[in-house]
């Protein structure tokens, strides 16, 4: 049986009680008391579920026809509150808890188009949300220029008020297919069909954004790791000294420009433009690939031109390096592949 | 000399002199990073100097670096800092003189990484866009 669960924001002058005639429908005071006491069951970081503060986050499991709660749904309730089950709503909820208001107002307006990414059922709304990815991190950074001061309160109200209204334009039907009119404090609705764990995917979107920024700011520093690696090989591999040179110019370029970058990236950062919250540093990341590429490329093209009167490859002694790495290799491979024949025909 | 022996010198020299300075800045920053953090946290990473945002961001890394990168800015140069983000800071931060004095060389080493950083851009510009193409 389907049904959804729910990250819904307590709203001032919500009441328990409201909240379940709004979802469940009127029902007994028997079973109302069922369902808060199942309501507490999934909620073990509330208090008490007869007073409710607003802006808490609390989640919910909801019948699709919150007018017909099905005689056997507490069930399913019991099954959704297993402890750890649900690692996407504490983390939303560890971050909600330590926003202010204007951060929540702004994440209650883009996180259904980013929940809506990983828990689309349909292949055709997830990539009509993949497609709009852009706009969702423009209103993100929107925030972030108001509060670092680029941006007063009316023109950052102005300005997200436009991408949303873009935004709700470009995603068209799929919005109200996913969300229909969104009552206000429905954070994040996610479908699911009972016995399949569908939340999996809204637990790696999760993930991979708080994980973004780590791992693009590391991406210049890996693909400086990735590239000597690739690169030892390739000089390995080159057939004339030329080619042996340019690669080694190209990686030295690279790193190089990643290095640059990650300095003056940093005194900017530090003297100029702070916060700096996680869609900057992705960007700043992202930029710092881009870079250490175009660097490598370009020390590449004038080592080319100088015409090559430079053997580094012989001077630094990489040539031997390299091509000890690479015998090495195969060694290795060699050495397995005999092993695994001696235990086989033991 | 071609104009493009000319640029390969000075590109090794610039990237000579990249090489040299930038990632024993990097370390400084890192161990810096390491003492002042325990220290100064609990006095500075709090309202109203960093927001709510940044004190959930700047946790962990990278963007705590940030944080401890402040740090130094407000121990190199006080009265700047405290303009910028340490506004009404009036308590003394407890941190000696020699950790002032490797908080100067860290940042002094970042500038000059980034001056010659710039001149790596400005001359990889000039190589792609005017001899290059």
């Amino acid at each position: 049986m389907p049904y959804q669960l729910l990250a819904y924001e307590v709203q001032p002058g919500d009441s328990a009680d409201q909240i379940i005639n709004r979802y469940y429908g009127p029902v007994s005071q028997l079973r109302k008391a069922e369902i808060k006491d199942k309501i507490a069951s999934l909620n073990p970081h509330l208090s008490s579920v007869t007073a409710l503060p607003p802006g808490q986050l609390i989640m919910l499991a909801t019948p699709k026809q919150y007018c017909a709660v099905p005689a056997n749904f507490e069930r399913i309730i019991e099954a959704e509150a297993a402890p750890g089950k649900h690692p996407w709503f504490h983390q939303l909820n560890d971050e909600w808890r330590s926003m202010d208001r204007a951060e929540r107002d702004l994440a209650y307006h883009v996180s259904p188009y980013m929940a809506g990414a990983g828990a689309a059922s349909l292949a055709m709304m997830n990539t009509t949300f993949r497609t709009n990815a852009p706009l969702v991190g423009e209103i993100a950074s929107l925030y972030e220029s108001y509060r670092s001061g680029d941006l007063s309160k009316g023109q950052y109200d102005y300005r997200r008020r436009v991408a949303l209204r873009t935004l709700s334009e470009k995603l068209g039907p799929t919005q109200s297919l996913l969300y229909g009119g969104r009552p206000p404090g429905e954070v994040i609705r996610i479908n699911r069909q009972s016995g399949v764990s569908s939340t999996a995917t809204i637990d790696r979107e999760m993930r991979r954004m708080t994980g973004l920024a780590k791992t693009a700011s590391r991406g210049g520093i890996a693909l400086s790791v990735v590239g000597l690696g690739v690169a030892c090989h390739d000089i390995a591999s080159a057939a004339t000294r030329q080619e042996k040179n340019e690669i080694l110019v190209q990686s030295g370029g690279s790193i190089t420009s990643g290095l640059a970058y990650a300095v003056v990236s940093g005194v900017a950062l530090l003297l100029i433009a702070t916060p700096v919250g996680w869609v900057g540093a992705l960007t700043i990341g992202l930029g710092g690939a881009i870079v250490s590429y175009g660097g490598g490329a370009v020390a590449r093209k004038i080592y080319d031109r100088n015409g090559s009167q430079i053997d580094f490859v012989e001077k630094l002694g990489v040539d031997h390096v390299c091509s000890s790495a690479s015998r090495n290799e195969s060694y290795s491979a060699t050495e397995s592949i005999i092993s695994g024949r001696a235990t086989f025909m033991r | 000399m071609e104009v493009a022996d000319s640029l390969f010198v000075v590109m090794l020299t610039l990237s000579a002199m990249i090489f040299s300075v930038v990632p024993f800045a990097f370390i400084l920053w890192y161990a810096l990073h390491l003492v002042l953090s325990p220290r100064l946290d609990p006095l500075l990473f709090k309202d109203p100097y960093f927001t709510r945002s940044e004190q959930v961001s700047y946790q962990c890394f990278p963007l705590s670096f940030l944080k401890s990168g402040n740090y130094v800015y407000l121990l190199v140069a006080p009265s700047l800092a405290k303009k910028r983000r340490f506004k009404g800071l009036s308590e003394p931060v407890p941190v000696g003189r020699v950790m002032r004095i490797v908080c100067v060389v860290q940042l002094s080493l970042m500038c000059l990484g980034s001056l010659v950083g710039i001149l790596w851009f400005l001359l990889m510009g000039y190589a792609a866009f005017v001899v290059l193409l």
